[in-house]
């Protein structure tokens, strides 16, 4: 025998790293930039590793910080808000009584997640670092913002501009922010998942709306965002524009319909073509609207 | 020490002691970063009563309950669990006897193979510890993360039905 | 009694309770762990193989190629023309190069990342018209037929002439996997009087007993297969799977030898129901 001897690969023998507190949580992930990655429930990370994923060879614990896993109402000058820290399980996104209340549509699509035994263990801010997980276009048509630290320090924005910009680099998200969910009697909301079979699938098409009416039946409020397979999550601005103050018979579903084909830009997979994706994306919300008008 | 609380694995073998119980029993293990929770149970401990399957939380075989919560063991890292309590589906009999979930697969008929079984037993005590009455359509929610690729369904919703009605 | 207590299955208590132990649930003492390095190409010629900086690799305790088969080298249940372990040639993905057991499943994994292969990636023959093609390359020395059949019965020209309806078509079928919840493995221990018991998962105890003989180039009598409890199956546990690995590494090392595979393993290389396309005509005589 030779005196060369091999040990197991280094890359892929992680190295953990379990912070006491969220400050040197970000410091090290700082310090190690691209190496390093958080883990927050593990769900994704572990589905990534036994798909042969190569992934940072660091891993930053977050799961033992008890300052990420409250979830309170907050009051925000006159208005009220509901704070989610980004460790809260889906399975409590599901079934908090304040959410089920007051933003059912987030309750609606953490159901939509998996399976019970994963959305025991997946968290809020997993999914939102995920890119593309479902619940995204939920909170996007409830105007979620999100508190994050980065390089920078510790910002709140809109979450449709987190995804988008580099803010998420590095950023280690601790907070989901719901503004006081609408009061308006008219109001309406709903939330679809399709994918290849019923229940635990991933998504081909995510879709949500949300909005309300005034008393002059205008349409005052309208926020609608869709999602599915690797495609990002966007709202429907076009579509928003086409239909904000419309009335109920002033809307025309023929030209939502063609407005949806031509802003809903996702991206076809082994599963499913682009065009497929936009006709389903089309059909549902047109069949929204419809039944509102 | 600034990096005082780190687990290292660096040389890689490297190794961590954590604490756990498991079914009432206090354990000390050794694991590293890429260990689950799975692998103690199964390789460390021998209690091969939790299956592995697929690996990536597709099909329940692995399920346990970690504090009271259904979780797929191939997911959780074993020092995620530290501190933790666990119940396989060898914690679940009652002074030796069947628990009633067990009773109900077996008269039932809810199982053919049975490599799923210990997965379904547990999903069921997990649905039926925070619903005692749960109708059809939260029966298969709750069992929508554990496949069974011999029965059907068909016996495992009765097991399930007959397990509800006999622990009310 | 109620009448479903009358129909209690005698194996249903160690399948209610976890204690019943399938086959890759086993241990023994001094059992290694171990791993099969699959073809990295469809279709390739295997210039060389080295295994020499996966001896190295602390743990591990054997690496086998197709040189450490002492019998055939080829299985099939019918038709023997697959390699135990490829020579010069791999045919598919799942194709088996080497093997290797160490004192754990990781270090074996990391083995097998070690054992290093040249190829050279030949045309891929992935439809049964292209196998056909003049020119093509031969998978194997026979040829690329595997089998022809016919059957006839009555003049079925006349019988087209006196009909209303003619259909004719082609039909697609996929590629069927089981998806048995139990993938491929078990334990193979060789015994001290010189015999194997093999503890895996199997629909064919007799035919692996007689596959594995031919192998191992062991008489049939030294080789005692247990076959269940299994963790389904559904047909497609019928050929051999992992046993020729298992057995030649107990073979090599004198130890027991365990494997089992990982979803992903057992996608790559499980046994499937092929693909099919049907060309069927069919005449319908009479509607009323
Ligand atoms: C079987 C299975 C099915 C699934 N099905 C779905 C599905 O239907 N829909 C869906 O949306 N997702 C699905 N997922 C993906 C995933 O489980 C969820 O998106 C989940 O919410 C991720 O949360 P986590 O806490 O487990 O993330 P982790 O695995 O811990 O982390 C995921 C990523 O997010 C980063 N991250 C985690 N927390 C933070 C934070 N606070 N700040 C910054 N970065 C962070 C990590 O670094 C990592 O890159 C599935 C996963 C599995 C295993
Ligand atoms: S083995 Fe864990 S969910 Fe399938
Ligand atoms: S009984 Fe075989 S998988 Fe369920």
């Amino acid at each position: 025998m030779g005196t060369e001897t091999y040990v197991l690969n280094q890359k892929e023998a992680m190295i953990l790293w379990e912070p006491d507190n969220l400050e040197e949580a970000i410091r090290k992930k700082l310090q190690l930039a691209d190496e390093a990655m958080y883990i927050a429930g593990g769900t994704l990370i572990q589905l990534k590793k036994e798909q042969g994923v190569i992934q940072p060879e660091h891993i930053i614990r977050l799961d033992h910080l008890p300052e990420l896993a409250s979830l309170q109402m907050v009051e925000e000058g006159d208005q009220v808000q509901l704070e989610i820290g980004s460790l809260v399980s889906l399975a409590d996104c599901h079934s908090n009584q304040l959410i089920k209340d007051n933003w059912c549509l987030l309750s609606e699509s953490a159901l939509q997640v998996a399976s019970p035994a994963i959305r025991n263990r997946a968290t809020i801010g997993g999914n939102i670092a995920y890119g593309i997980g479902d619940l995204i276009p939920a909170l996007l048509v409830l105007d979620a913002k999100v508190t994050w630290v980065n390089a920078n320090g510790q910002q709140t924005g809109e979450l449709s501009s987190f995804l988008k910009k580099d803010a998420s680099k590095n950023a280690l998200i601790t907070m989901v922010i719901l503004p006081e969910s609408s009061q308006a009697t008219k109001a309406f909301n709903w939330y679809h998942k399709v994918g290849r079979r019923e229940a635990f699938i991933p998504s081909l098409v995510t879709a949500a709306g949300f909005g309300y009416w005034n008393e002059d039946l205008e349409l005052e409020h309208i926020r609608l965002a869709l999602g599915g397979g690797a495609s990002l999550p966007n709202r429907l601005i076009e579509c928003e524009e086409y239909l904000q103050g419309k009335r109920m018979e002033d809307i025309r579903l023929e030209v939502l319909y063609e407005l949806v084909l031509a802003e809903f830009q996702p991206a076809s997979d082994p599963f499913a073509s682009t065009s497929y994706k936009k006709k389903v994306a089309a059909n549902l919300l047109v069949s929204e609207m419809e039944k509102l008008i | 020490m600034a990096d005082s609380k780190k687990t290292l694995l660096n040389p890689p073998i490297a190794m961590k002691k954590i604490m756990i119980t498991i079914n009432c029993q206090a354990i000390e293990e050794e694991v590293n970063p890429t260990t689950r929770l799975v692998d103690i149970l199964r390789n460390h401990l021998h209690l091969t009563g939790t299956k592995i399957s697929c690996g990536i939380g597709r099909c329940g075989a692995c399920s346990v309950l970690l504090d009271n919560k259904l979780v797929n063991a191939c997911m959780v890292m074993a020092y995620q669990a530290e501190g933790s309590q666990v119940i396989t589906i060898e914690g679940i009999e009652q002074d030796g006897l069947l628990h009633p979930i067990q009773q109900a697969f077996l008269e039932e008929g809810g199982f053919q193979c049975g490599y799923c079984t210990p997965g379904m037993v547990l999903a069921t005590k997990a649905l039926l510890e925070e619903n005692a009455h749960p109708d059809d359509n939260e029966i298969k929610t709750a069992l929508s993360g554990n496949l069974c690729r011999c029965t059907g369904y068909g016996g495992i919703l009765r097991a399930v039905r007959s397990a509800r009605d006999r622990m009310l | 009694m109620s009448k479903s207590k009358e129909r209690i299955r005698p194996d249903g208590r160690g399948k209610v309770t976890g204690s019943l132990k399938y086959l890759t649930d086993l241990t023994f003492p001094n059992m290694l762990y171990a791993k099969v390095l699959r073809s990295e190409y469809p279709h390739a010629e295997i210039h060389s193989i080295s295994t020499v900086r996966a001896e190295k690799l602390p743990g591990v305790k054997a690496v086998i190629t197709h040189k450490d088969v002492p019998g055939l080298n080829r299985f099939g249940i019918v038709t023997p023309d697959q390699p135990v372990l490829c020579e010069d040639r791999v045919r598919y993905v799942g194709d088996a190069v080497a093997a290797v057991a160490a004192t754990s499943f990781e270090i074996a994994e990391e083995a097998i990342k070690l054992i290093d292969v040249e190829y050279k990636p030949l045309p891929v023959l992935d439809a049964p018209e292209k196998s056909l093609e003049d020119g093509a390359l031969r998978l194997h020395e026979e040829g690329n037929v595997l089998h022809q059949t016919g059957y006839k019965h009555g003049d079925v020209g006349k019988g087209f002439e006196k009909c209303t309806f003619i259909v004719e078509e082609t039909y697609h079928l996929p590629r069927q996997m089981h998806t048995y919840m139990e993938t491929e493995g078990g334990v193979v221990v060789p015994e001290n009087d010189g015999s194997l018991t093999v503890y895996i998962g199997t629909q064919h105890g007799y035919k692996d007993r007689f596959q594995l003989s031919r192998i191992l180039n062991m008489p049939e009598d030294k080789i005692r297969i247990v076959s269940s409890p299994m963790g389904g199956s559904f047909g497609g546990k019928d050929e051999l799977n992992i046993q020729p690995y298992a057995t030649l590494l107990a073979l090599k090392t004198g130890v027991p030898v365990k494997i089992h595979q990982t979803r992903k393993e057992s996608v790559i290389s499980g046994i499937k129901r092929h693909p099919m396309k049907i060309t069927m005509k069919v005449q319908l005589l009479h509607i009323k």
